[in-house]
């Protein structure tokens, strides 16, 4: 088998990459290769699924959160306190869009999923240490993330303290070749505004970036395997004759310089001066997050959406791992990614708190790892040809294997949901759709015995690669439409591991009823006036965002009298000191995880189907007095 | 039972010490560059720094409107700290790239940070055990400091509200208020309990940082002994022959036990004897002390059966007497005393820091250059601070930290005397000190009003010295045998003449300044009427000016004690001229940013020489410091709202202790066990150390006495766990104790059922120190922060100053209309005037107006929270209007 390490497309510095090469040498003139136009596609694809409906899914409770802190500094009038965001860098962002084009649905989530885009395309920066090829690949596999995707969807600010990472990451190793100042200070900015500007669990990340830099590169040195050394970021000799590292590092320029920045996004240059209160929530965030659990979060929750998601991934990447550690070829940025992704997972562990977006903590260093994997699948093996194994044959392999695997999906959901349907979740008195399961023995045994048949034509490898190659194409489909509906379709739905609490779809009803009688009241300028009782930083304030008149209040007697009145749903009419009518939204929704039994494991990974359906922890009631209901006007008794 | 609590509270003191340690270790980069005079690189006051600049930090950021009132941005004022500190460590000082050698300064220090960090944590447990058996938040007044804590507490956003004037922001210097609320925010505990968690880290912050001082005070002997050991150029000082650690440690603990726990000879002297009726009439007439002229009728010899707190006399010491003989009260605190009140002061709030000043000036002297822009900037921000914790404390270690740098500058140019370059760099740096630890701190100085308002004239109340005596006894005897064994050292080198020209001219110039403010007051009306009126009631001048002299000549032996101290420290810190030119240094030049003129011996014939180590200047000079501050009253004092000398000798003695205990190790130390002398100098004969051993062993054990039966007294006696067989569980949650349950709880739950802190809420008017169960009033500020209407109107008007009228205008008054007038229309326009949001009925209302006078709420108000017969009634303007 080829060795993995002569697919890593390191050089030294001095030695440009074939596609650096080409630029420099027609420098000035716009070049549009083959790999430029993959980035653009790339770029089309990720914008494409993470703009798309952006707005038919209502904002979960955190997002409404993060919204609604940027919204009541923009709208001055808007009801409700200020509130502090935990993500600074969110926050200037939704406040511009919000000051260009209103609050809503969409502009919330704008720019974080524009973001999404970016990090995706960010693994070209790393170019010159692992090639043109992976970086492709790289970018191709987070296209297909579908804990990219969601996160992006979601306005996390996940992707903001991952985007600031790897550009860190990248600007310190350009300064460890170059000792330049300005990379030294871009990398001061980036752990700045990934501590302190993009979300909570930023000042974790930066430690476990930072460390990941720390060992891996004490890791590189142990290493003494002369392959290793040449893709050594610098020369032995010239780190000798340069100043010590951190000696040499800019410190006054470089800390005022960010500060300065974090100074100017969290205040929204200057325009907000208490915006910097944002940097001291997100520090609560994190404090908070090492207390605190949400109880219907999956345990380790990044790690546990992590593998749920992304299963292949952690094959390839533990694949990658144990054969180049074997070889004793891993680069540095390999090692830098293995430990980033061991302190990850013992992030997880600790970080109580996290948040499903989280796992990309995971997730980036294991397609930093997966990517060697994957890019092995994808390259021509020169042996091939002196075996005269035809280049096709592997890819014929991989599309046998896409077939099987599509023919296994149907009678697997059968049988998983046979499974669930079983009555006290016994093994033994599952009612099982005979064909469903003899179709799933037969499809699995095509699949070995076919491997082992090609094998025998075409040797291991190239069976290896067919295989692999099938799966990966596979999950790429699989992992798209499994973020697509985490993030769309089922973005209403408890049952998504993603999701500890999601937000009905009746809000939108609610809102469309609370625009309508306004439109009869007010006219349509939303100053009706409207009593709340709910929390002022929830889905529901989001809900009455742009009704001035809208005040919150405490204890349901507030309401009493009241023209419109949006209380929570209790088990008794309240006494409102007058005649109403009431009409009730679903507004949250959970599912407790702890209601799934191992036999119902595979219809909820398959299907999301579960033997305990989720329900309604919160629902509202929109009480109209009957004058309002009825559409009278007090000074024109006759209207109505 | 301890055990017991402990579990139940045992996180809230770790959270403590954790919290303190944090915020030391973020100030410990910076203190490793800005302190890097003191051996220890300012390890032991990196707590109390720490704490004071993120509390800063915070409060700054927060004042100027760039944070709001949130754990979260306490974490990134903690942030900023740290970050700024590395910055500092990394840029600052000529050989910023030499960092320092970590592991040799571990080796060097690591007995001194053990016992630092046994100490902090032991001490810190010890005394929040004592504040759980003693956890009243009543009397005195607990109740004002309490609500200064909800306050901040409870605010959105700084300044914090005033939670007994609602509209307006605090007006008093509550600075350490800031720092209490943030570490109840942290620790997630109400202000009840961290209240008392207060207090117990106070006793330890202040107990360490004193011990770092001694420690480095001593320590820093084993650096330099005099100018000539001085290497010519920044290397970092190299540790030479000289006191061990092992000895500094105990000097360290010397202060420590000097400064936090030792107590005055009040309780040996007076008390004792009056308790146990051992003393008779004359000898307790003798001292003349309040309340003990004639012993008890039955004497006791069991301290619990002692009359109702009989240590709070320990701080009653110095009685004034009117010519008429009546009495006019003097408060004379020291640490110990506060520490068994519990009380969180300003003054107690300011003592780490105020020792924290005192190790600042230890760093300037031992740093051998002058200071640079970064310890300015350090510098200037703790005298700050001390300004906005306890006002008064602010000029007198502004005067410290100058003077320490002339002391420095005078040992190493040699001289003996400072030059006129010298004076002209001390003005530059106290007026830098002052002009940035204004702006630094300037969004207090706008909101600030103070009652201070001149300077008045001490003609009456000169001290009488057996009560000096018992006040400061302990150090008193231990200063005294340093200054004659610095006599005794300096030899031919002691300046008389200078000595008596320095004592004898302060005194002069203090005779005369209450000489010039005694005509200046009878030129004004105001003052003259009311000399007129004195001298009339005391029968005439004939009568009053005999007596006044007389007084003075009576009384005259504490002012003729203090200037005789203070010839001799003038005497031994500026040496007399010799005539031996062998005895001229080089003098090197020590501020590179201006020229200095040489002080070479060409031209000169005569050279001075300063014979004693700096540390031992700094000790004298802290003598000194404490001398003056105890005579400046004998002649003036600062005019306030009570028109005496009380707070002016108050907060100056307590000045003078701290300064004293520092001072006091230092001198036990030289005394007994200065091996590091220079050459000519010598320790005192071994009677004499013994002699003094022996007076120092009794008088600090008549000191001592103090702490040991009134921490039991406090703890066991007064709460009555000494003959109860089931006493109540301890508790750091003194809430409780504060007002009958039912208000209690009423309180609370409308802490909990409010967001934010934009309310107004009305309760009845209580005059200060009002105590329950005699009625209890601004429960909703003291106990959650939400501010009421008005409160203690006499404190206010002390803080408020003459604003005072102008901003309660007619409250008081509108206040008891509200609840004792039945006409509704007058309540409506009340409450409409004050736009009040909630109406608080509870006992203190109701036994004041009745039950009936509530009828008029109840029609028309829903309570929002309801206790009993306590409630709060939500003014709902709905019902406002609709009822008239």
């Amino acid at each position: 088998m080829q060795n993995l390490t002569e697919m890593t497309e390191t050089r030294r510095p001095q030695q440009p990459t074939e596609a650096v090469a080409d630029a420099s040498s027609t420098r000035g003139e716009l070049q549009i290769s083959v790999e430029f136009i993959a980035y653009v596609a790339i770029a089309v694809v990720a914008l494409v699924f993470r703009l798309a409906d952006l707005d038919s899914v209502p904002l979960s409770p955190d997002e409404a959160r993060e919204a609604l802190a940027a919204w009541r500094v923009v709208s001055p009038e808007a009801s409700g306190p200020l509130i502090a965001a935990e993500s600074p860098v969110r926050f200037l962002l939704q406040s511009v869009m919000f000051s260009l084009a209103g609050a809503s649905e969409l502009t919330a989530r704008l720019l974080t999923a524009i973001g999404g885009a970016v990090l995706v395309l960010l693994p070209g920066l790393f170019r010159r240490w692992i090639g043109a090829s992976g970086a492709l690949i790289f970018s191709l596999l987070l296209l297909i993330s579908p804990v990219a995707l969601i996160a992006a969807r979601f306005d996390s600010g996940v992707v903001w303290s991952v985007i600031a990472a790897l550009s860190a990451l990248w600007a310190f190793l350009r300064y460890y070749e170059h000792r330049r100042a300005s990379d030294a200070v871009l990398a001061t900015v980036m752990f700045a505004a990934l501590i302190f500007l993009t979300e909570p669990g930023g000042p974790l990340l930066a430690l476990i970036v930072i460390g990941a830099i720390v060992l891996g590169f004490r890791l590189q040195r142990e290493q003494a395997d002369p392959d290793a050394e040449a893709e050594a970021v610098t020369d032995q000799e010239a780190a000798d004759d340069q100043p010590a590292l951190l000696a040499g590092w800019p410190w006054a320029i470089a800390f005022t310089t960010a500060a300065l920045i974090v100074f100017v996004v969290s205040t929204g240059f200057m325009l907000y001066p208490t915006g910097l209160s944002n940097v001291g929530e997100l520090l609560s965030g994190t404090l908070r997050g090492f207390a605190e659990t949400t109880i219907t979060a999956l345990p380790l929750f990044p790690l546990s959406i992590a593998i749920f998601y992304e299963p292949l991934l952690w094959i390839l990447g533990l694949i990658v791992i144990v054969v180049r550690t074997q070889q004793g070829t891993l680069s540095l940025l390999d090692q830098i990614f293995i430990v980033w992704l061991i302190l990850a997972v013992l992030a997880s562990i600790l970080f109580t708190g996290a948040e499903a977006g989280h796992a990309l903590w995971l997730i980036v260093p294991l397609i930093g790892l997966a990517m060697r994997a994957v890019v092995w699948l994808f390259s021509y093996d020169e042996e091939d040809a002196i075996l005269e194994i035809p280049a096709w044959a592997r890819w014929m392999i991989a599309v046998l294997v896409v077939a099987v695997l599509v023919g296994i999906t149907t009678p697997f959901q059968t049988v998983a949901r046979n499974l669930l349907a079983s009555p006290d979740g016994l093994l033994l008195n599952v009612n099982y759709d005979g064909s469903s399961v003899v179709l799933v023995l037969v499809y699995t045994a095509f699949l070995i015995i076919g491997y082992f048949m090609v094998a025998s034509l075409w040797g291991n490898r190239t069976s290896l690669r067919g295989v692999g190659l099938g799966f990966v194409i596979f999950a790429a489909v699989a992992s798209l439409g499994a973020g697509w509906n985490a993030a769309v379709v089922d973005a209403d739905n408890p049952v998504e591991p993603w999701h500890t609490e999601t937000t009905h779809r009746d809000v939108f009803l609610l809102r469309d009823s609370l625009l309508e009688v306004d439109q009869r009241e007010a006219g349509g300028l939303t100053l009706m006036p409207l009593v709340v009782q709910a929390p002022t930083d929830g889905v529901i304030a989001w809900v009455v965002r742009d009704f001035p008149n809208a005040e919150f209040i405490a204890v349901t007697a507030e309401a009493r009298l009241e023209p419109v009145a949006l209380l929570p749903q209790t088990p008794t009419e309240p006494d409102l000191g007058a005649a109403y009518v009431g009409q009730d939204f679903g507004v949250q929704r959970t599912w407790a995880w702890g209601t799934l039994r191992v036999i119902d494991f595979s219809a909820w990974w398959s299907q999301r189907r579960t033997r305990v359906a989720p329900n309604d922890t919160d629902r509202a009631v929109l009480w109209l007095r009957q004058d309002i209901y009825d559409g009278i006007d007090p000074q024109n008794p006759a209207s109505g | 039972m301890l055990l017991d609590w402990f579990a139940r509270e045992g996180g809230i003191v770790l959270s403590w010490w954790a919290l303190v340690t944090l915020a030391g270790a973020a100030a410990l980069p910076l203190c490793a560059r800005v302190l890097s005079g003191l051996p220890d690189r300012g390890y032991t006051l990196a707590r109390a720094a720490g704490l004071l600049l993120v509390g800063f930090v915070y409060w700054l950021l927060a004042s100027l409107g760039f944070l709001t009132n949130t754990t979260g941005n306490m974490a990134l004022a903690w942030a900023i700290v740290l970050i700024g500190g590395v910055l500092v460590y990394f840029t600052v000082g000529r050989r910023a790239e030499s960092a320092l050698d970590w592991r040799a300064w571990w080796r060097e220090n690591r007995p001194v940070v053990i016992v630092t960090e046994v100490l902090f944590l032991g001490l810190l447990v010890a005394w929040a055990i004592v504040r759980a058996h003693q956890n009243g938040l009543l009397a005195t007044e607990k109740p004002m400091e309490l609500a200064f804590i909800s306050s901040v507490m409870r605010s959105e956003n700084f300044p914090p509200n005033d939670p007994w004037l609602a509209g307006y922001a605090i007006s008093y210097y509550y600075f350490g208020y800031v720092m209490a609320g943030m570490l109840s925010m942290l620790s997630g505990i109400p202000s009840t309990v961290g209240f008392n968690m207060m207090v117990a880290l106070l006793f330890a912050l202040t107990s360490v940082t004193a011990f770092g001082v001694g420690y480095n005070l001593v320590r820093s002997r084993a650096q330099i002994n005099t100018r000539a050991d001085l290497p010519p150029d920044d290397d970092p000082p190299q540790p030479r022959r000289g006191p061990n650690r092992l000895v500094a440690l105990i000097v360290g603990l010397l202060a420590l036990l000097f400064v936090t726990i030792m107590g005055n000879f009040q309780l040996a002297l007076i008390e004792m004897p009056y308790q146990t009726g051992s003393g008779d009439a004359a000898y307790l007439s003798f001292w003349d002390s309040n309340l003990r002229q004639q012993p008890r009728v039955t004497g006791n010899g069991d301290p619990a059966a002692w009359d109702f707190w009989w240590w709070f006399r320990s701080a009653r010491v110095l009685n004034d007497r009117n010519l008429d003989g009546s009495r006019v009260e003097v408060i004379d605190e020291f640490p110990q005393f506060s520490f068994l009140l519990g009380d969180v002061h300003p003054h107690v709030l300011a003592l780490p820091f105020a020792v924290l000043a005192l190790g600042l000036a230890l760093n300037v002297l031992l740093s051998r250059r002058p200071p640079n822009a970064a310890e300015i900037v350090f510098y200037a921000i703790c005298f700050g601070g001390l300004i906005f914790l306890n006002t008064w404390d602010g000029p007198i270690y502004l005067i410290a930290l100058v003077g320490v740098e002339g002391l420095r500058r005078m040992i190493q140019n040699g001289g003996g005397r400072l030059r006129f370059v010298d004076w002209v760099a001390l003005i530059r740096l106290g007026v830098t000190l002052l002009i940035l630890a204004v702006v630094l701190y300037l969004p207090f100085w706008f909101g600030f009003r103070s009652q201070l308002s001149g300077i008045l004239p001490n003609l009456l109340y000169p001290t009488y010295f057996p009560q000096f005596f018992v006040m400061f006894g302990p150090l008193l005897l231990i200063l005294a045998a340093f200054l004659g064994v610095e006599v005794w050292r300096a030899r031919d080198r002691m300046n008389w003449r200078l000595g008596v020209f320095v004592g004898g001219g302060l005194l002069l110039a203090l005779v005369l300044v209450m000489l010039v403010l005694t005509v200046i007051g009878s030129l004004l009306p105001q003052f003259r009427a009311a000399a007129l009126g004195f001298v009339d009631a005391n029968g005439g001048w004939g009568a009053v000016l005999p007596d006044l002299l007389t007084k003075r000549f009576t009384h005259g032996l504490t002012a003729l004690v203090l200037t005789i101290g203070l010839i001799l420290v003038a005497g031994r810190l500026f040496p007399r001229l010799t005539a031996k030119p062998e005895d001229a240094l080089d003098s090197a030049a020590d501020d590179e940013a201006e020229p200095v003129e040489s002080a070479a011996g060409a031209g000169e014939e005569q050279r001075q020489v300063v014979t004693y180590p700096p540390a031992t200047g700094f000790a004298l000079l802290l003598v000194a410091m404490g001398l003056v501050l105890t005579l400046v009253p004998e002649f003036a004092y600062l005019r306030d709202n009570f028109g005496t000398r009380m707070n002016t000798v108050f907060k100056f003695y307590y000045q003078t202790w701290l300064i004293f205990s520092i001072a006091g190790a230092y001198a036990v130390y030289t005394i007994l066990a200065d091996t590091n002398l220079r050459e000519g100098a010598r320790l005192p004969a071994l009677p004499v150390r013994a002699a003094f051993s022996i007076v120092t062993v009794i008088a600090v054990t008549l000191g001592l006495l103090y702490p040991i039966l009134g921490i039991h007294n406090r703890m066991f006696v007064e709460t009555g766990r000494l003959n109860t067989e089931a006493p109540r569980p301890l508790t750091l949650d003194g809430g409780p104790t504060y007002t009958q349950p039912n208000d209690y709880l009423a309180a609370l739950c409308l802490a909990q059922t409010l967001a934010g802190d934009d309310v107004v809420i009305v309760e009845t008017v209580g005059p200060s120190y009002d105590n329950w169960p005699h009625g209890n009033t601004g429960i909703s500020g003291v106990l959650v922060g939400l501010p009421v209407l008005l409160n203690w109107p006499g404190h206010q008007s002390q803080w408020r100053g003459v604003s005072y009228g102008e901003v309660v205008g007619t409250r008081e008054g509108d206040i008891e209309r509200l609840y004792s007038d039945p006409t509704w229309g007058t309540t409506r326009e009340i409450i409409e005037r004050y736009g009040i949001d909630y109406i608080f009925f509870g006992a203190t209302e109701r036994s004041r107006y009745g039950a009936a006078s509530e009828l008029k709420f109840s029609e028309r108000f829903e309570p929002v929270c309801e206790q009993g017969e306590s409630r709060y009634y939500r003014v709902d303007e709905r019902a406002l209007t609709l009822n008239p």
